[in-house]
């Protein structure tokens, strides 16, 4: 709906007539201020003339999936190929949103919704012994993958949990003498917003500022470092723009300093090596599902030698530790054991696979004019490729590809179509912000799907720029920049 | 094996995630079939069939040359790997599955079209059975 | 365990049914993933000349196991073939 919107402002694209702050990169953010409403869009003549010169076919009635909605939508036939001998389903390449459960995995939980059904604290009996050692199975696998010991590991319900966890909880339990926290701009909207329910709590966070790598200055921590910081939490890579912080130099200067030091390793687990030990990370979040694992299901890694000390969010029957109580789900713990030894035991394969087309869709999308990638090129999990398209919105791209499945960003806030944070901390504006979109490559991705998207996205970026005045613009060679924008 | 003429029957009324019922797991199925010998493909259609599935490999010799007479692996230039390959590409072709003592023993790709053809089973009457 | 060995043909005939199985995966994704999966390392097994090992041998057959019994599920639940997936295509390749 918001690209249709868009469509409709920059077709009448006689430049003289133009409304200039309608195509101005703050409108992107405006949507609710638009004076054109949704319905009045739809029946606009104007629009229908954009899906016909588009060459557009009707959505396919006898399609099964979702459709966005109506009229926000340019088919694209690829010259080479007839669509109608190909399917319809969207090439999924979102995978820091989530990835596909690797059937070896769905294999082994389908054990316990089939047979071993035991509660695994019960230590009365068979039922209950048999799943216990499937738990603990699984917990050697998750610490074997972080050369950490399996006592360290806590089972949670995912990611965010273990962030709150560990932010809440180290503050919590330290906070009578330790009032601060560090953490940086770039971090997923977990740990922000617990450090923003911690301020509230009275506790002060430092929010250290990324370049426009996305790294942090290792400087900037140094001096930000109090004698009451209690605790420094900088994410592992990136879930928006794939960088890797220097985690072993962050973990050396925490462990000098006495401070605790969490990293939010989501995106980074069994995809970059990570040794607890070597980096000195004393707690760090791990989700299951962004390794081909169940959905619901994380861990926290919590040092014992120097001891971690955390108050408990969830209180109860003192399972895990006393850390994390509740009865633990054996399916969904056994499936993140086996994508963990998975993990290991793929990493080589899964690592030169995903390296190479990752390559592939850079080079390829970069050869694009304007186009630049996001984040350090260097200092980066392969998989994760944040590219911006200048002179073309984001979101209006992703609209246009219904082939494909993407997203400008984290799956949190691209439902908000605000800029990304995460781009903005990086020195972008609002329009580079806008027009970037983030391709996520895996395991299963294939070279024939990556060829495709980069077809398609070639193709229909220069579509969307060919309606785009700004480009019609720039190729006169006018600098954007000298132009005055006219407000309402 | 049957998956051919499974998905002809859930095809048009497969919706996104339609449970279908696992039919072909019965085993019973899968004895009939080697049963069977009613098969109406002609000697010169499975060859036929069989280079054109061999063409998407890469072989040495011309695809179009070769005859009954050729082999896998000293005509084709294929390795042990690549002859597997090559011979479950043509069980998805034909439908058939080939037993282990005859693939591990087969060299030339007559043998292969022999084999299908005493072992094929048309997908019409596969169905008719499958109903009974 | 010093007697234990594995002959070519079985080698064979255990490469064909992973490739077999991997190629009934109804999923794109899984079937290309597995296919390439066991290529590869039949192939650097075959020209690295690896020693077979009980172990490695037991644990091909459990991951065989696993196949069959996951390339089974695959073919109980349909979804729409993906945008580059030919609507009359074999699965082989």
């Amino acid at each position: 709906m918001f690209r249709s919107q868009l469509i409709h402002r920059v077709l009448p694209a006689n430049k003289h007539l133009l409304n200039l702050r309608s195509v101005s990169s703050t409108a992107f953010l405006s949507t609710s201020q638009s004076p054109i409403s949704n319905a009045s869009v739809k029946s606009t003549p104007i629009h229908s003339a954009a899906a016909a010169g588009a060459g557009a076919a009707s959505a396919n009635a006898s399609s099964t999936i979702p459709q966005p909605p109506k009229g926000s939508s340019i088919e694209f036939k690829l010259s080479k190929r007839d669509p109608n001998q190909f399917g319809s389903r969207p090439i999924y390449l979102d995978m820091q949103a989530t990835t596909p459960t690797d059937p070896r995995v769905l294999d082994k939980m389908l054990q316990f919704y089939t047979g071993l059904y035991g509660n695994p604290h019960s230590s009365t009996h068979a039922y209950g012994w048999e799943t216990d050692k499937a738990i603990e199975e699984a917990r050697t696998h998750v610490a074997n993958l972080i050369h950490a010991d399996p006592k360290e590991i806590i089972f949670t319900s995912g990611a965010t949990e273990c962030n709150n966890m560990a932010l809440k909880g180290v503050a919590r339990f330290y906070g009578k003498t330790k009032k601060h926290i560090i953490t940086s701009q770039t971090e997923h909207k977990c740990v922000l917003d617990s450090c923003r329910r911690l301020q509230e709590e009275g506790f002060e966070i430092t929010y250290l500022p990324v370049d426009k790598e996305g790294l942090i200055n290792m400087e900037d921590l140094e001096k930000a470092i109090r004698k009451d910081t209690c605790l420094v939490s900088i994410m592992a890579v990136n879930n928006e723009i794939g960088v890797i912080q220097p985690l072993e130099e962050i973990g050396k200067l925490c462990r000098k300093n006495k401070v605790f030091f969490h990293t939010d390793a989501a995106q980074a687990y069994g995809k970059i090596p990570i040794d607890v030990n070597k980096l000195h990370i004393d707690l760090m979040s791990i989700s299951s599902h962004k390794i081909y694992g169940p959905m619901g299901m994380g861990a926290l890694y919590v040092r014992r030698r120097p001891r971690v000390r955390i108050e408990p969010i969830i209180n109860g029957g003192g399972q895990e530790r006393g850390l994390r109580s509740g009865t633990l789900a054996p399916p969904l713990v056994a499936g993140f054991g086996e994508a963990a030894r998975l993990m290991a035991s793929e990493y080589d394969a899964d690592h030169a696979h995903i390296l190479k087309l990752a390559n592939k869709l850079m080079d390829n999308l970069l050869s694009i004019e304007h186009t630049q990638l996001n984040g350090s090129r260097e200092q980066r999990f392969p998989g994760c490729v944040n590219v911006s398209f200048a002179y073309v919105e984001g979101e209006s791209l992703l609209m246009a590809l219904k082939d494909v499945a993407l997203s400008s960003g984290s799956a949190c806030t691209s439902a908000s179509l605000e800029p990304s944070y995460v781009l903005h901390a990086l020195g972008a504006d609002d329009a580079l912000a806008h027009s970037s979109i983030r391709f996520g490559i895996g395991r299963f991705t294939t070279e024939e799907e990556v060829d495709y998207v980069i077809d398609a996205i070639t193709q229909r970026v220069n579509f969307l720029r060919e309606l785009s005045p700004l480009y019609e613009m720039v190729k006169e060679g006018i600098d954007l920049n000298s132009i005055e924008w006219a407000g309402h | 094996m049957f998956r051919q003429s499974f998905r002809q029957l859930v095809r048009p009324v497969a919706t996104r995630s339609l449970i279908a019922t696992p039919r072909f797991t019965f085993p019973a199925l899968s004895n009939v079939r080697f049963l069977a010998t009613g098969s109406t493909l002609t000697k010169e259609d499975v060859l036929a069939r069989s280079i054109s599935v061999l063409k998407t490999f890469d072989i040495k010799q011309n695809a179009d040359t070769i005859t009954p007479q050729t082999e896998f692996i000293k005509d084709l230039g294929m390795d042990s790997l690549d002859y597997n390959d090559a011979l479950v590409a043509l069980e998805e072709e034909f439908d058939v599955v080939f037993d282990d003592n005859t693939a591990n023993e087969i060299k030339s790709v007559g043998q292969t079209v022999d084999y299908i053809l005493k072992n094929y089973l048309p997908a019409q009457e596969l169905l008719d059975k499958e109903i009974r | 365990m010093s007697s234990f060995s594995v002959t070519r043909p079985q080698i064979n005939t255990l490469y064909r049914s992973f490739i077999r199985y991997a190629s009934e995966f109804e999923d794109y994704n899984f079937r290309h993933y597995f296919l390439r999966k066991y290529k590869t390392e039949f192939r650097k097994l075959k020209e690295e000349n690896v020693k077979i090992t009980p172990e490695l041998w037991n644990s091909y057959q459990k991951e065989l196991d696993v196949l069959k019994r996951q390339s089974a599920i695959s073919k109980m639940y349909h979804f729409d073939r993906l945008v580059v997936e030919r609507l009359d295509e074999k699965h082989h390749k």
